[in-house]
């Protein structure tokens, strides 16, 4: 592995405040410890109230890369950190305290000794898009890695503009950048850093355009031009120009120019590096899957492992789903997929994912408002149902659509908007009453669109269906 | 019957692409022009039978407000002309004089209503509104960067019940000038309020245009307005 920089102080100052809040965090860590207890992000928050400065005293290791992005940033921050961990380095990560200022400051103290120097030379972190503006100005890790950038919650993160806003003002000039070809948005970050950049070259599987309700990418980012797309990898990544003044995306560095995926391996050109290719196992096959994969390797790449230590670190490693979970039952597929509410973009994933099980099929939406029903003095913000592409249902082979909940029939409309047939919904006033009025007579499979509130809710409507179905078989 | 929506790229923020989603649903046989960044506006040389233009983002309000500053005249006389029209989210903010920027300085505006705009990015105010328009409920919920300031109180949409009007101490929301509503409510306003989607079919000269899937509509909003008249339930930050 190589290193472009050494260890440094950030500002070097540690007065009496930094070593009060060094101390109370390694105590309350030891502690928390001993009580088997995980510390989480608990001694950043004692460290950064000693000292509000608290990060900018550390040293940070000689190698530190942090991982951003609307989407995948947690499964590329785990792929770095495991090839890593597999060619002998085991770098210090966050998984444990958080990707927010407090828990990677928590990550920092622990990796700390209290002179404030390092224990372990290279870290691996996630974090948070909006926290950048916490944590940047006080560190200055070598590489930040931003996987993309999408329109997140709008309650939450407003616009994509926004947050693209505060991360690029957030950005130290000395950073060196890894960042996605394919997203127009990200990709244009912070201009006047250096940067490595990873894409996907056309792939079988691609669209022509986005296909999608809403885009983040609507308009040329630099005159505001139409803009017409060669093709669309997934949401608004794909290879782009503007009609109006030719801006279009940048040369990856590092591109994926084939997938095999039954073969379960790619190819990855480095376009900078002479054009040599290598050939890696895919721990994954959805498109978010190859980003996410070709992120790591680009970030291994920069940092010194070989492709051959690399291709050997991904060999047998899977990206884990607690997105999708299916089970069979005297022949039909029960599909139940997350479809995280309150932003378009994840529920567009998962019913593209139902949309895309074989055969006719039954859907169950189960959104968001579970607290309602358990706290009727709770309401929300609505207006990203129509952010999402409800549009998906509107299939020939979507047969039945049940959907439960107090906002059972804002969906619903949502849904006739877009070409849904009104008489294959069922509207059911409670989520438990959803199983009892699936018909699963004429499909192959039952899908659930859960929200992530109503994993338990929708197990026990698995369950349910799944009891049915057992019940209306012949007896032998 | 001639629909224009101004700058459809845009405004899906917040859902506000819902509106016209609904406008459609309702007229399907309508003749809709979408009018993009740098196209000629078919307001220019036509009078449209109904307008809308919804929330974007800040990077969106300057290049909109640049590319409708050179008909803003004409703007005025449609206006006048009583033509309909729904501005919604910080769309609004285009209509007023300038939209100052704690940070980042000034952007003149089509100056069409009489309010500015102060807007600070690092200060976001959120909640429900409420108040009685043409004598119903008319519900919605605002997010913003911004506070306007002007005279509202004669002309605005309504006096509101819950939440802010203009700004955190208005009770005044929006503009109600001729057939032009404009309020800072953002998102699908007129899925949410079919009642506001008859009002303004009746407006565009169609009142035996029914209601796209009324029923559908009128029991989400029932359940809404029953949240939004419970005073136990309040998200206004």
């Amino acid at each position: 592995m190589t290193s472009q920089t050494a260890a440094r102080p950030n500002n070097g100052t540690r007065g009496p405040r930094f070593y009060m809040g060094m101390l109370a965090g390694k105590a309350l860590a030891a502690g928390l410890r001993l009580a088997h207890r995980n510390a989480g992000q608990m001694p950043g928050v004692l460290a950064c109230a000693a000292d509000p400065e608290f990060m900018s005293r550390l040293t940070l290791p000689a190698q530190t890369l942090m991982v951003t992005g609307s989407n995948g940033k947690t499964t590329t921050t785990n792929l770095i950190d495991d090839i890593f961990t597999a060619t002998g380095h085991a770098p210090v990560d966050n998984r444990a305290g958080g990707n927010i200022n407090t828990g990677i400051a928590s990550t920092l103290l622990k990796n700390s000794k209290v002179n404030g120097k390092p224990r372990n030379q290279l870290a691996v972190m996630e974090i948070d898009e909006r926290s950048c503006k916490l944590v940047l100005p006080q560190i200055t890790p070598n590489y930040l890695l931003c996987t993309n950038l999408y329109r997140d919650q709008f309650v939450r993160s407003a616009h994509v503009g926004y947050v693209f806003d505060i991360v690029s003002r957030s950005i130290p000039k000395d950073t060196h950048l890894i960042l996605n070809a394919d997203d127009m948005i990200s990709g244009r970050l912070a201009p006047g850093n250096e940067r490595t950049y990873f894409g996907i070259a056309h792939l079988p599987m691609d669209t022509p355009a986005p296909d999608s309700v809403v885009s983040d990418l609507n308009a040329c980012p630099q005159c505001g031009g139409r803009l017409e797309y060669d093709w669309c990898h997934m949401g608004h990544l794909g290879k782009v120009r503007c009609t109006n003044c030719g801006c279009t995306n940048p040369q990856p560095d590092f591109e994926l120019v084939d997938a095999d995926l039954e073969a379960r391996s790619c190819v990855v050109r480095e376009n900078a590096g002479g054009g040599a290719e290598s050939t890696y196992p895919l721990v994954g096959t959805s498109m978010a899957d190859l980003y996410n994969e070709l992120a790591a390797i680009t970030a291994a790449r920069l940092m010194g492992l070989l492709p051959a230590q690399i291709a050997c670190a991904l060999k047998g490693a899977r990206v884990v789903s607690s997105r999708y979970d299916e089970t069979t039952v005297c022949g039909k597929r029960l599909v139940n997929v997350m479809a995280k509410s309150e932003s378009g973009m994840p529920v567009s994933n998962a019913l593209l994912t139902i949309q895309r099980q074989p055969g006719p099929k039954t859907v169950v939406v189960l959104p968001n408002d579970v607290h309602k029903e358990q706290d009727p003095t709770t309401t929300e913000f609505t207006g990203w149902i129509y952010e999402a592409d409800y549009g998906r249902l509107a299939d020939p082979l979507v047969k039945h659509i049940v959907i439960g909940g107090q906002r059972a029939y804002d969906f619903a409309l949502r849904m006739y908007l877009e070409g849904v047939d009104p008489s294959i919904v069922t509207i059911v006033d409670s989520f438990d009453d959803a199983a009892d009025a699936v018909d699963f007579s004429d499909v192959d499979s039952v899908c659930w669109a859960r929200d992530f509130y109503c994993t338990e809710i929708s197990q026990r409507s698995v369950e349910r269906v799944a009891e049915r179905i057992r019940a209306a078989q012949p007896q032998a | 019957m001639l629909i224009e929506s101004l700058y459809p790229e845009f405004c899906t923020q917040s859902g506000d692409n819902g509106n016209m989603m609904y406008v459609k649903a309702c007229l399907p046989d309508a003749e809709l022009v979408e009018t993009h960044l740098m196209d000629r506006p078919a307001f220019v040389d036509r009078r449209p039978d109904f307008m809308y233009l919804g929330n974007m983002t800040e990077l969106e309000q300057e290049r909109v407000i640049a590319d409708l500053l050179p008909h803003r005249e004409r703007l005025i006389e449609l206006i006048e002309d009583g033509v309909p029209m729904l501005v919604t989210g910080n769309a609004a903010e285009l209509f007023g004089s300038r939209i100052v920027d704690v940070r980042d300085g000034e952007i003149t505006c089509l100056d069409i209503l009489p309010f500015e705009t102060r807007r600070d990015m690092d200060s976001r105010v959120w909640g429900m509104v409420m108040g009685k328009f043409e004598g119903f409920d008319l519900i919605g919920y605002k997010a913003q960067f911004t506070q306007a300031f002007g005279q509202n109180e004669g002309e605005a949409v309504f006096k509101c019940e819950r939440g802010f009007g203009l700004n955190r101490q208005s009770e005044y929301e929006g503009f109600h000038r001729k057939n032009l509503i404009l309020t800072w409510m953002l998102g699908p306003l007129l899925p949410s309020n079919p009642r506001l989607m008859r009002y303004l079919l009746d407006l565009m000269g169609a009142p035996e245009v029914p209601v796209a899937f009324l029923e559908t509509a009128e029991r989400a909003y029932e359940v809404r307005l029953a949240e939004f008249k419970d005073p136990r339930i309040d998200i206004t930050d």
